[in-house]
C-alpha cells in the first residue's frame, strides 16, 4: 500500500547536479559553433573578400538589412585586419569586442553577429543586428478607457520603456534590467524614479527578483505569483497594467514598476487593495462624478460577492428578513423548484462560470454570439424548466453583470472566485456563516502585504491621508502629497499654497 | 500535517453542508398574524393564519389558511399548530399579535413574557385588543387582494401616522418593564365587512384596565407625542369643523419637590382648517382667533378628563412618572404611586390655525 507514495518520495530526495545543463555545453568558441551548427538557422561562413574573417549568427534573429547594408559592404569595401579597425569602420552602434564566451553566447543567441579573425582566435567582434518582430502599440483592451490616452504596453520591452519614458523625460528614471529564468533568460525591468521611490522598496524588488529560481517566464504574471508575499493568496499583490500613463502615474507617487520582456502588462508595486477598484478613468473625470463611480463600483463588488450567499441564507434560515411585499414573488417562483436553494444557487453559478470561460476561449465573434444565447436562452429555460427561480436569475445575472466592472481583470478574477465560499457557509450556518467567511477574508487581508506594505492599507493601518484617493477621489489641488504608504523620499507632490493660490487677471 | 488537516476539514465542509436539515422558505409555514381568545377551562384558543402562495403564474391572489387550536400556554399553542400543520411552522415573520378584550382584562403578562423572550419575534410587529373574538376577526378574511394579517398590520401602521399613537412590541415592552409608565394597545373591532381601529386600551402592568374611544384618541396622542398629522372635529357654533393637524409638540415640565410634585403640558399645535360642515361664513382672521379658542377650550376639558381617569385607574400611560424619574434623583417609585392619584397637573394648550385654504 502507499507505493506510489514512498516511490515518489525516493524520487524527489535524489538530488540532481543543478547546473548540470551549463556545463554539458562547449567551454570554447569553436566547441559553441559546433553545438550551434546542429540548428538549421545559424550561419557561419569565412570570408574571402578584401577582409578575411568568419561571420557567423543566427539568421532567423539577426536583422538582415544591418548585415547586408552596414557589415557585409563595410568588410567588402576595406581592408581590416583587426578587429578594433572593424569596430572603427563598421557603422553600427555599441559594437564590442570581447573574450568573455558567457557574453558571446548571450550575445549571440539574442541576434547579434559575431566576426572572428584568424589571428584573434579568442577574442571576437559582436555586432547587434536583432531584428524585433513587435507588434504595433495599440489601443488598451482589457483596461479600455473612454477619455484619455490610448496607448497600450506591447510584448517589447524596449518600445515599453519607451512609451514610459516618452512621459517622463527625467533622468532620475531608472532602469534596472536583469535576466531571469534559467532557459528563458528574459529581460526583466525594474524602473522607478530616483529621490521619490523609497530604496527600500526597489531593493525589495531587486532582491526578490535576483532570487527567483524558474525555469521560464513567458508572462509577468509568473512574476506576480513568485515574487508575492503570500502566493497562496487569492489576490494579486501586484497590481498589473497595461496602460503606460498608469504606470507614469504609480511611477511619480513612488511605486516600483517591473516590466517584463514578452509581456504586454507591467506590474506596479507596492500596491493596496483599493487601487485595485480605481479606474484610470476616475483621474480623467471631474473627482465628484469619479468619486461616484468608484462607490458605485465598491458597491458593485460587494454586490456581486454577497448577493447569491444572502440569498441562500435568507431564503434557507432566516425567513423574517424577506420583506413582506417580496414574499410572495420569492415564494411562488421558488414553489416550482425541487432544489433547496443552495443547489439552484451552485447550478446557476456554474453556468454563469461556463458561459465565461467559453466566451473567454472562443474567438471574439464567436464569443459574443455564446454570451446571448447563453445569457438569454440559458437562463430562461433553466427558468421554465423548474431549475431555477426568476428572482435568482435576475441575482446571478447581476452579480457577474457586477464582478466585471472591475477596472483590473486579475481582481475580477479573485471576486468571481471568492463568493463561492461565502455560499458554503451561508448553507452551513445562515447569516453567521457569511460573517465567518467575511471575518476570514479581512483578517487575511490586514495580514497580506505588497512587497512588505500592507496591503490593505488606508483602512489598517487606518492613514486617513491616503483616504484622499482611495474610495473617494479629492480634486487635483486636494492632493498635494505622495501616499503615506510608499514612504517615498519626496513626500511633495507640489507646493499646496501655490495650488490653491487664487489667480485672478486683475491681480 | 497542518495542511491535511485544513484540507479534510475543507472537503468535510463542503460535504456535510448537504447533511445540514434546513427548510427552503417555500417550504415552510410562515405564521404572519396570529390571535388568542379565552378557551373553555381556563385555556387559550389560538388561532393562526399561514398564507399560501400560489405557483408562479397566480401569485397575486394570496389565499390563507387557517388554524385553531386549544392549548394551555402559548407556547403549547404553537405545539398544537405543528400537530396540524403539513409543514414546518416559522414565527419569524410574525406582523400582528391579536388577543381578546376578555382575556385581555384578565392579563396578558404570561404571554408578554413569552414574546419578550423569543429572539426570532421582530420587535416592530404589532400587538392590539379585539373586541369580541380574536379569531373570528383573523377568519373573516376580509379581501382577496390581501392576506388578513397584511390587512390589520396595514391598518395600524397607517394609523399610528395619523390619530393613533405609536404601539409596536418594542413601545409596548418598554412601557411595560419601564418604572412609572403603564402600556397601552391599539383596540380593534371587527365590522361586516372590515376591520376597523375603534379606541385605545390601557393596561395596568398586564391586565386591561380601562379603555378610550377613538374621538378621544387625537387628544390622547397629543398629550403623548409629537407628531405632524391626524384630524380632530369639533362642534362649532351651528355647525362642525375639522381640524387637520400640521404639527403639534407636547413638553412636559416638572416643578415641586418629589413630595408634592406639579406637572405641567404644554401643547403647541399648528393646524389648518379646512372643512367648515354648517357654517355659512367666509373664513378670516377673527374667526380663526374664535376656533382657536374653542379648540383650545376643547382640548384642555378633554386631555383633564382623560387624565382625571388614568388617576382614577391609577394609570400612567403618558409615561409622567418615567418623565419625574429622570428628573429628580431622589424619585420613589412607591411614593411617587401613592401621589399620583392627587398629582397636579396642568395642561396648556396653544393653538394656531395658520390657514383654512383657499376661498374665494
Amino acid at each position: 500500500m502507499w507505493k506510489w507514495k514512498r516511490k515518489g518520495k525516493q524520487k524527489s530526495s535524489k538530488q540532481q547536479p543543478s547546473n548540470q545543463q551549463s556545463t554539458k555545453q562547449s567551454d570554447t568558441i569553436p566547441k559553441f559553433i559546433q553545438v550551434m551548427s546542429n540548428s538549421e538557422d545559424f550561419v557561419t561562413y569565412t570570408l574571402s573578400g578584401r577582409t578575411k574573417c568568419t561571420i557567423s549568427y543566427i539568421k532567423t534573429m539577426c536583422d538582415s538589412k544591418i548585415l547586408n547594408r552596414s557589415v557585409l559592404t563595410t568588410l567588402n569595401d576595406n581592408h581590416l585586419h583587426t578587429l578594433h579597425d572593424m569596430q572603427e569602420k563598421i557603422p553600427v552602434e555599441d559594437i564590442q569586442i570581447t573574450k568573455d564566451l558567457d557574453v558571446i553566447k548571450e550575445k549571440v543567441m539574442v541576434g547579434y553577429i559575431m566576426l572572428q579573425v584568424r589571428d584573434a582566435k579568442e577574442e571576437v567582434l559582436l555586432i547587434p543586428a536583432v531584428s524585433l518582430e513587435a507588434r504595433e502599440v495599440s489601443v488598451p483592451e482589457v483596461e479600455f478607457s473612454v477619455v484619455g490616452p490610448k496607448e497600450a504596453f506591447v510584448e517589447t520591452l524596449n518600445t515599453n520603456i519607451n512609451l514610459i519614458r516618452k512621459r517622463l523625460p527625467l533622468p532620475q528614471l531608472n532602469i534596472k534590467e536583469m535576466n531571469i529564468g534559467k532557459v528563458t533568460k528574459t529581460r526583466v525591468a525594474i524602473v522607478y524614479i530616483d529621490g521619490i521611490a523609497n530604496q527600500d522598496n526597489v531593493d525589495t524588488v531587486t532582491q526578490r527578483l535576483e532570487d527567483i529560481e524558474i525555469d521560464q517566464v513567458t508572462d509577468s504574471s509568473f512574476i506576480t505569483q513568485v515574487i508575492a508575499d503570500n502566493s497562496n493568496s487569492p489576490f494579486p499583490q501586484l497590481l498589473d497594467t497595461e496602460r503606460p500613463d498608469r504606470v507614469t502615474s504609480n511611477l511619480i507617487e513612488g511605486k516600483v514598476a517591473i516590466l517584463v520582456d514578452g509581456s504586454p502588462h507591467a506590474l506596479t508595486c507596492p500596491t493596496t487593495v483599493v487601487e485595485f477598484f480605481g479606474a484610470s478613468d476616475d483621474y480623467f473625470l471631474p473627482w465628484h462624478l469619479a468619486t461616484a463611480f468608484r462607490l458605485i463600483r465598491l458597491f458593485a463588488v460587494i454586490f456581486s460577492v454577497l448577493s447569491t450567499p444572502l440569498y441562500v441564507a435568507v431564503l434557507t434560515y432566516h425567513h423574517e428578513m424577506i420583506p413582506a411585499e417580496l414574499m410572495a414573488t420569492i415564494v411562488s417562483s421558488r414553489s416550482d423548484i425541487p432544489f433547496p436553494p443552495i443547489l439552484e444557487v451552485i447550478v446557476l453559478e456554474l453556468t454563469i462560470e461556463l458561459l465565461r470561460e467559453a466566451g473567454a476561449r472562443l474567438p471574439t465573434k464567436i464569443g459574443q454570439t455564446i454570451g446571448i444565447v447563453g445569457g438569454i436562452v440559458i437562463g430562461t429555460a433553466a427558468v421554465d424548466a423548474g431549475l431555477t427561480s426568476n428572482v435568482l436569475l435576475i441575482i446571478v445575472a447581476l452579480s457577474a453583470l457586477a464582478s466585471f466592472t472591475t477596472p483590473v481583470y486579475q481582481i475580477g478574477n479573485t471576486i468571481r472566485l471568492i463568493r463561492f465560499p461565502f455560499i458554503i457557509g451561508a448553507q452551513l450556518w445562515g447569516l453567521i456563516g457569511i460573517s465567518m467567511c467575511m471575518v476570514f477574508y479581512i483578517g487575511h487581508l490586514i495580514k497580506l502585504q505588497s512587497i512588505g506594505r500592507p496591503f490593505f492599507e488606508p483602512l489598517y493601518p487606518l492613514r486617513l491621508k491616503d483616504l484622499k484617493d482611495s474610495f473617494i477621489r479629492l480634486p487635483f489641488n486636494k492632493q498635494t502629497e505622495r501616499p503615506v504608504l510608499m514612504r517615498t523620499g519626496d513626500p511633495q507632490r507640489m507646493n499646496s499654497s501655490r495650488v490653491n493660490a487664487k489667480r485672478d487677471i486683475d491681480e | 500535517m497542518r495542511n491535511k488537516c485544513l484540507f479534510i476539514f475543507m472537503i468535510s465542509l463542503v460535504l456535510l453542508s448537504g447533511c445540514m436539515p434546513n427548510q427552503s422558505v417555500e417550504e415552510v409555514a410562515i405564521i404572519q398574524i396570529a390571535g388568542y381568545d379565552l378557551g373553555e377551562d381556563e385555556r387559550i384558543r389560538g388561532t393562526v393564519s399561514i398564507p399560501q402562495y400560489g405557483k408562479s403564474e397566480d401569485k397575486a391572489s394570496a389565499t390563507e389558511l387557517y388554524l385553531t387550536v386549544d392549548a394551555d400556554s402559548v407556547k403549547d399553542v404553537e405545539k398544537e399548530i405543528k400537530k396540524q400543520s403539513s409543514s414546518p411552522i416559522s414565527t419569524g415573520k410574525l406582523a400582528v399579535s391579536l388577543y381578546s378584550r376578555e382575556m385581555a382584562e384578565k392579563g396578558l403578562s404570561s404571554i408578554i413574557d413569552v414574546l419578550s423572550r423569543d429572539p426570532r419575534l421582530s420587535r416592530n410587529m404589532y400587538l392590539a385588543v379585539v373586541e369580541g373574538e380574536a379569531g373570528e376577526l383573523i377568519k373573516s378574511g376580509y379581501t382577496q387582494e390581501e392576506t388578513t394579517s397584511k390587512n390589520v398590520q396595514g391598518l395600524i401602521e397607517t394609523n399610528n401616522h395619523h390619530n393613533f399613537p405609536t404601539s409596536s412590541l418594542h413601545d409596548f415592552l418598554y412601557a411595560y418593564y419601564g418604572q412609572g409608565m403603564n402600556p397601552f394597545l391599539p383596540l380593534l373591532k371587527k365590522q361586516e365587512t372590515f376591520v376597523e381601529l375603534s379606541g385605545i386600551a390601557f393596561f395596568k402592568k398586564g391586565k386591561m384596565v380601562s379603555m378610550i374611544p377613538d374621538s378621544k384618541v387625537f387628544t390622547f396622542k397629543m398629550l403623548k407625542e409629537n407628531f405632524s398629522a391626524g384630524m380632530q372635529d369639533l362642534p362649532f357654533r351651528e355647525g362642525s369643523i375639522m381640524m387637520d393637524n400640521i404639527g403639534s409638540q407636547v413638553n412636559y415640565k416638572m416643578k415641586g419637590t418629589m413630595d408634592n410634585p406639579s406637572f405641567e403640558i404644554n401643547i403647541s399645535i399648528k393646524a389648518e382648517v379646512n372643512e367648515m360642515l354648517g357654517l355659512d361664513v367666509t373664513p378670516n382672521p377673527q374667526l380663526a382667533n374664535e376656533m382657536e379658542k374653542a379648540f383650545v377650550d376643547y382640548f384642555k376639558k378633554e386631555a383633564n378628563e382623560l387624565i382625571k381617569m388614568f388617576k382614577e385607574k391609577e394609570i400612567d400611560p403618558l409615561g409622567l412618572g418615567s418623565f419625574a424619574k429622570t428628573r429628580r434623583r431622589d424619585f420613589d417609585l412607591t411614593k411617587w404611586e401613592e401621589h399620583y392619584p392627587e398629582l397636579d397637573i396642568d395642561v396648556k394648550v396653544d393653538m394656531e390655525i395658520t390657514e383654512y385654504g383657499i376661498f374665494s
